[in-house]
């Protein structure tokens, strides 16, 4: 492990050397051009390779190689359905909106959503309320994504001694940054991820943000097909990795402790996290694995409370062998509860709708089965970010070679995972109280199993990448909106360029500073915030925009009705399901998830909105649908 | 006279945007097909309590319902983004 480790904190400098590398690149490209639409949008000069895997990267946020792979584990094969319309998603996201919005985009001299939006509806209020909500919503993504690059610098840095003395200086020498719960090591990940995206991001703009993209999607790619080959070459095939899921039936959950016989000496005890232990029982012998570290503290017997696992398939029992435990100490099982769906079901990770811990039916009814084979498609192709990246490339024949491209590469990326996944649930079990691990864990097995501990650092690149290709993006959509959309537009038309420029790096450090303090006391729900504002995005931008191309009577006031009242159908029914069930979990009326609704509201409120105020001025008819 | 009859005459439709507006309207289709095929299999082999038959190593109702189209949209959208969609004047 050790030499993985170091050789890991090798791979993770190089990374940062070649990010910065980049960073200074677009940099001295972009003191020789015109700064906004250079550094907001690259001058419009993206190629075929940089349009598709900055699409591709930014729209595969942490959350696909950390959220994603932790329900494969939890759940199996159904998760192929879960992720189904990313077979047609580059069509959707990048076709249907493309072509329309470049041209509108290039007539107009715009170079964020609200300025198109301002543009075609001739409104100002309009681009207004959609910077405010642009604003709003990115910053709400950005904390989750700092947390899990945080996370994942922790998994990658953790147990280097470089870093852990660095931890240790930090929590001396400045304890006020470590706020009380949260490790040292988490915050030195933090800022150490939070200053190499706010250099890159702020000296370089649009066109680092891209180079990066390009970078972190074949980091990504070769990941996912390193783990692909590793996972099924130490399962013994697919096929051998299926029948061993079918015999498997969901776990048991609980909690335990561990009592000593006699007092703890001075250097306490302590059982790992995933320590095996075996308890006797009923029919036999039960086998548990544990999913936290206990600790019996100096002078104490009994350890603090962890998360424990009850391993439950008799074929899976009978290949685990448990060391014993040092016999000064005896597990006790507090609480243990069976699956809610799928306890003592053999095949239910192989079946839809998957095993659940909580929901009876499963995890994926058919109703959600629908819900979000449209809500890949609607969620992607309405977020403001990948608009953005539409607004970009150089010309037609661009597009439709990055449509080619991104299909097959999110083919080669999202099946996969799956199968990898799918591997993890046999060759890892019991992690089932902490799936978020398991990519980690995953990286360090698989490398660890091929003898090329070296590996382990490369593959956690992947959700590294993935999460500073979101952010970055983010962080420039969000300057953009402040700089332009506001300050240009609203406060100061005569503004220098050189202000401009000022206010972008300023603006640019502000939103790196309040998004590392959010990320400083880690929000509990990372994938549920993720998805929520992912969603909310898509419900307030999606219709507003494509009607705005493609219907010539859309006027202002329908895209104004259309974007606010898409986006409060949504907000309500997540603000329901809390006053209702006191959760994070929204109310979904007929199995369909909140920003169905939210669609369908906005088309409705655009329709309503539309026919009670005049026609669009003959010039913007003129300018935008006639020749 | 000739003023009178060019008010009376509204500018045509764009050529661009009336092919995009199609083109636009393929892809909605296109999404609905998958839609249709990879739910109505999967509602009908997938949701099934029996352990399925594999394919490949995978089940069949993933194989058929999720993969088969998977490859399939992939291919189309590959055929469609070269060969149908036009290149327009790009301003």
């Amino acid at each position: 492990m050790g030499s993985g480790i170091d050789s890991s904190l090798v791979l993770f400098l190089a990374y940062t050397a070649i990010v910065l590398a980049l960073a200074w690149l677009s940099h001295r490209t972009l003191r020789k051009r015109s700064f906004l639409s250079e550094y907001f949008l690259g001058s419009r000069g993206l190629g075929m390779i940089a349009l598709a895997l900055t699409f591709g990267a930014t729209s595969a946020s942490a959350g696909s190689f950390a959220g994603f792979p932790s329900l494969i584990y939890a759940h199996g094969w159904v998760l192929a359905l879960w992720i189904a319309s990313y077979m047609i998603f580059p069509l959707c996201g990048m076709g249907l909106l493309g072509k329309r919005l470049n041209l509108v985009a290039r007539r107009t001299g715009a170079i964020t959503i609200p300025d198109v939006l301002r543009e075609r509806f001739g409104s100002p209020a309009l681009a207004l309320v959609s910077t405010a909500l642009l604003a709003l919503m990115l910053t709400v993504y950005l904390v989750p994504q700092f947390t899990l690059a945080a996370l994942i610098m922790q998994q990658l840095l953790g147990e280097t001694l470089l870093f852990q003395r660095a931890a240790f200086g930090l929590a001396t020498l400045a304890p006020h940054l470590v706020p009380a719960g949260v490790s040292s090591e988490y915050v030195l990940g933090l800022l150490l991820f939070a200053l190499l995206v706010v250099i890159y991001t702020t000296f370089g703009g649009f066109r680092a943000v891209v180079w990066t993209d390009i970078l972190q999607g074949f980091v990504m790619l070769f990941g996912v097909f390193l783990m692909l080959g590793l996972a099924l070459h130490q399962t013994g095939g697919l096929a051998k990795a299926t029948r061993a899921l079918a015999t498997m039936t969901p776990p048991r959950l609980g909690e335990a402790v561990f009592e000593a016989s006699r007092a703890a000496p001075d250097a306490g005890y302590r059982v790992a996290e995933d320590t095996w232990f075996e308890l006797p029982g009923d029919g036999g012998t039960r086998l548990f694995r544990t999913n936290q570290p206990a600790t019996i503290l100096p002078g104490e017997r009994t350890s603090n409370r962890v998360k424990v696992v009850e391993i439950t398939a008799p074929e899976q029992r009978a290949a685990i062998r448990a060391e014993p435990l040092p016999a000064v100490l005896t597990p006790r099982i507090l609480t243990m509860r069976s699956y809610a769906h799928g306890a003592d079901s053999p095949g239910a990770y192989v079946r839809a709708p998957g095993p659940s811990a909580d929901d009876r039916d499963g995890f994926l009814p058919l109703g959600l089965a629908i819900s979000f084979f449209a809500f890949w498609a609607l969620s992607g192709t309405g977020q403001p970010g990948n608009m953005l990246r539409l607004m970009a490339f150089s010309n037609t024949a661009t597009l439709k070679r990055a449509i080619a491209s991104l299909s097959v590469y999110f083919s080669l990326i999202y099946f996969p995972l799956v199968i990898i996944f799918c591997c993890a649930r046999v060759l890892a079990p019991g992690l089932d109280q902490t799936p978020d691990r398991i990519m980690p864990a995953m990286a360090y097995l698989l490398s660890d199993g091929a003898h090329v501990p070296w590996l382990a650092g490369l593959l956690i690149a992947a959700p590294f990448a993935a999460a500073m290709s979101t952010v970055d993006s983010f962080m420039l959509m969000i300057t953009s909106s402040v700089v332009r959309d506001i300050y240009q537009r609203n406060v100061h038309p005569q503004a220098s360029e050189r202000t401009l420029k000022r206010m972008s790096y300023a603006c640019m450090m502000v939103i790196g500073v309040l998004a590392t303090v959010g990320a400083l006391h880690p929000p509990q729900f990372l994938q549920y915030i993720i998805v929520f504002a992912g969603g909310g995005l898509a419900a307030a931008f999606l219709a507003p925009v494509a009607l705005g191309l493609y219907w010539p009577r859309f006027n202002a006031a329908g895209a104004l009705a259309a974007m606010l009242g898409g986006f409060l159908a949504y907000v309500a029914l997540y603000v329901a399901g809390f006053l209702l069930h006191g959760g994070t979990a929204p109310v979904r009326p007929l199995g369909l998830d909140p920003l169905i609704w939210g669609f369908a509201a906005s088309l409705a409120f655009a329709a309503i909105g539309t026919a009670a105020a005049p026609r669009p001025s003959a010039e913007i008819t003129r300018t935008f649908f006639r020749s | 006279m000739r003023r009178v009859s060019d008010r009376s005459t509204p500018p045509r439709p764009d050529s661009g945007f009336l092919r995009a507006r199609r083109e636009a309207a393929l892809i909605l289709a296109s999404w609905v097909a998958c839609l249709l095929w990879t739910i109505t299999y999967s509602h009908l082999f997938g949701y099934r309590p029996q352990p399925p038959a594999l394919v490949f190593g995978i089940p069949s109702w993933v194989f058929f319902g999720i993969l088969v189209p998977w490859v399939a949209a992939t291919a189309f959208s590959v055929w469609f983004s070269l060969r149908c969609m036009t290149d327009d004047n790009d301003g």
